[in-house]
């Protein structure tokens, strides 16, 4: 019997100031699976994930479901709270927080939602400190101030970093492979396939057919232009990769030959 | 205010800490006719344009030896560090002076020694807050009852903070003018925290200034924490002269009061000497808070830094200027001046000026000054990772104070002040 979808996304739209960046994204993600976004630069993948998350600024119509409810009635975190992860293209660098202040606040948060009890210092820390030797983190990381200071590879590995002691039910990776070398790829997708919950998923955003080697879609979706023009297996990640976007766009534009 | 003091002074004088010193009497007269011919600052005088007191007018404060007795302040928690305590200004005999101090520390009360030993302040009380410069100097001067005198001779370093603390009753409108001088011999190390507090419910004004000598190589952590009532005003000032290779950090905390204002003049007057100057302030309500600080680059190689950062919510308002002055011989100058400011409030106010005189041009000086929100990216960030709003933006508020903050060197101050910040921050403003 097929049950709940995990993340159903109904006839999304997003504007932004006017201009339309999502022109109704329609997509089924069901636990254990993995999905791959792909698509050319301004094609909106990333804010698919943003809209997923929550970030604000966008006008928005259809439905986010996630476990049966519509994230969109949900402030940003409570969408944390109840299982959802972005990894930020861009994490933000905010100097005077330590990375284990905040991942302990934000992981307390979660687990104070879920009802489980918060955890001390001492739990903390070996909990935090496990997971970064998974990911071939430095202890001494955890001391510094939030991605202050810290290099493009080191920032992403911080967001994976974050992602496995919050252990979210849906991850979204937003270009988590830039920036990153092939040894780095390498962990960080190690990492997350280690991690990862048989009641899970994960949405891979990416440009680049590289990081999908090592993470290994069930699925593969094309966005160009907003919209959802090509979905298959992994196959067509590596077609893509082949052949380029260029085939699509011009299969996109022509189908939409009526456009001035 | 001014009219009712001015008529005192005549008979108070001879109650007065040190009457009957010609020196000490010339120096408070000369600071109560410059006051007399000054009066109270106004917003006329271009270092007052953003800080008005005309509050203060409403108000006859009367100082402390004039007052009639009140209920003391509460004491202080106990502390296993060097202490004096003052009660609206006066040294507390019951609290006593510290004992076990390392050899060639001392801390006294400066009415005692003007008492017993007033030679031991003669050449330096009064000669580095020129009361003729700024009228709050000079009244602090006419008036001021008591306050601390450390000394830190030569061979002895001293890490742990000598705290001074300034309780006020808020009973009786008092005028309180502590004054304490701080003399730090060659090659000496200390800390000082001086601290004002109070816990009354009335209105009363704090008009304190410190004086500090660092002789060559000396080295002084000077932090002052301004935790005045809301019903308190405090107009404090900080003068300091450096001799060669001396360092200086003060750090001003600057968090009650309903109006306030501190006022620092630093002197580098030997090559190749330090200054730091730093400051946090946090204001809600309808809370004015002000700095005014002025370094004087004297003599080449010298170096000073400032960072001021501010919180702002409510209707507060905060002034910040930053006046650097480098004489025409005082090359390889290195100068810095930041200000900046979080404003958390759609009514809170800032007026921030920085004002270089730099008179040669082999220096390297620069400033910058901001006034900023909360970043939405930042907010968006915490909260995506689960932290609520509320909390996402405490920590970002004490994210933006902990620059300051950090540069405590004592850790059980930087810990107070960061539960501190984080209760100011989830309170309401009143």
């Amino acid at each position: 019997m097929a049950g709940q979808p995990l993340l159903e996304l109904r006839k999304l739209r997003a504007r932004v100031e006017g201009k339309e960046i999502l022109k109704g994204i329609d997509l089924r993600v069901e636990e254990g699976e993995t999905h791959a976004v792909m698509g050319p630069n301004g094609s909106g993948k990333s804010t698919l994930a943003n809209v997923i998350a929550g970030r604000e600024g966008y006008e928005l119509e259809g439905e986010i479901l996630f476990r049966g409810r519509n994230l969109l009635e949900l402030p940003i975190e409570e969408r944390a709270r109840e299982g959802v992860f972005m990894a930020f293209q861009y994490p933000v660098e905010i100097p005077g927080v330590t990375n284990s202040y905040f991942l302990k606040a934000a992981l307390n948060a979660v687990r104070k939602h879920r009802g489980e009890q918060e955890l001390d210092a001492i739990d903390f820390l070996g909990l935090v400190r496990e997971q970064a030797k998974l990911l071939g983190i430095d202890a001494s990381f955890l001391d510094r101030p939030l991605n202050e200071g810290f290099s493009g590879g080191e920032k992403k590995r911080n967001e994976v970093l974050q992602m496995a002691v919050l252990n979210p039910r849906l991850a979204i990776l937003d270009e988590t492979d830039s920036g990153l070398d092939i040894d780095a790829l390498r962990i960080v997708a190690a990492g997350i396939n280690a991690r990862w919950r048989q009641d899970g998923a994960v949405v891979v955003i990416t440009h680049y057919q590289r990081l999908l080697n090592f993470l290994v879609p069930d699925f593969t979706h094309v966005l160009i232009d907003g919209r959802i023009v090509r979905s298959g297996d992994r196959g067509l990640a590596e077609e893509l990769e082949e052949r380029g976007y260029g085939w699509l766009e011009d299969e996109a534009a022509s189908g939409e030959s009526s456009r001035p | 205010m001014s009219g009712p003091l001015l008529e005192r002074f005549e008979d108070a004088r001879e109650r007065l800490p040190g009457h009957g010193l010609p020196w000490l009497e010339d120096l408070r007269q000369g600071a109560f006719e410059h006051f007399r011919a000054t009066g109270m600052p106004a917003p006329t005088d271009e270092d007052w344009r953003f800080t008005n007191l005309a509050p203060l007018r409403k108000h006859d404060f009367t100082p402390t030896l004039l007052a009639p007795a009140t209920r003391s302040p509460e004491r202080p928690e106990g502390t296993a560090r060097a202490r004096i305590v003052f009660r609206d200004g006066r040294f507390d005999p019951a609290h006593g002076t510290p004992d076990a101090l390392p050899a060639g520390v001392s801390v006294r009360s400066l009415a005692h020694v003007l008492r017993d030993d007033p030679d031991r302040v003669r050449a330096r009380l009064g000669q580095i807050a020129d009361p003729k410069s700024r009228a709050l100097w000079a009244l602090n001067t006419a008036w001021f009852e008591d306050g601390a005198l450390i000394e830190v001779a030569g061979a002895a370093k001293l890490d742990a903070p000598i705290e001074v603390e300034f309780l006020q009753s808020g009973d009786g409108s008092k005028l309180v003018t502590p004054r304490c001088l701080i003399l730090m011999g060659p090659g000496s190390r200390a800390a000082v925290c001086e601290r004002y507090r109070s816990t009354g419910a009335g209105p009363y004004l704090t008009n304190a200034l410190s004086e500090a000598v660092l002789e060559t190589d000396a080295s002084l952590v000077h932090v002052r924490i301004q935790e005045e009532s809301s019903t308190g005003f405090h107009l404090g000032g900080f003068a300091s002269r450096q001799e060669a290779g001396s360092r200086l950090q003060q750090i001003s905390i600057a968090l009650g009061s309903r109006l306030s204002r501190f006022e620092i003049s630093s002197l580098l007057e030997g090559e190749g000497a330090d200054c730091a100057l730093d400051g946090l302030y946090l204001a809600k309500g309808r809370q004015h808070v002000d700095h005014h600080t002025t370094i004087d680059h004297a003599v080449p190689h010298c170096t000073s830094r400032e960072l001021y950062k501010g919180i702002l919510a409510g209707q507060s308002r905060a002034v910040f200027h930053g006046r650097i002055q480098v004489r025409p011989h005082a090359q390889k100058t290195s100068a810095s001046q930041t200000n900046r400011n979080l404003v958390i409030s759609p009514d809170a106010r800032v007026n921030t000026k920085p004002q270089l005189e730099i008179l040669n041009n082999d220096v390297r000086c620069t400033h910058g000054a901001t006034i900023g929100q909360i970043e939405e990216e930042a907010l968006f960030y915490l909260q995506s990772r689960g932290i609520g709003p509320e909390e996402a933006r405490a920590l970002l508020c004490y994210a933006f104070a902990s620059e300051v903050a950090e540069r405590i060197p004592d850790q059980a101050t930087r810990d107070w002040l960061r539960d501190y910040v984080d209760r100011w921050i989830r309170e309401p403003g009143p």
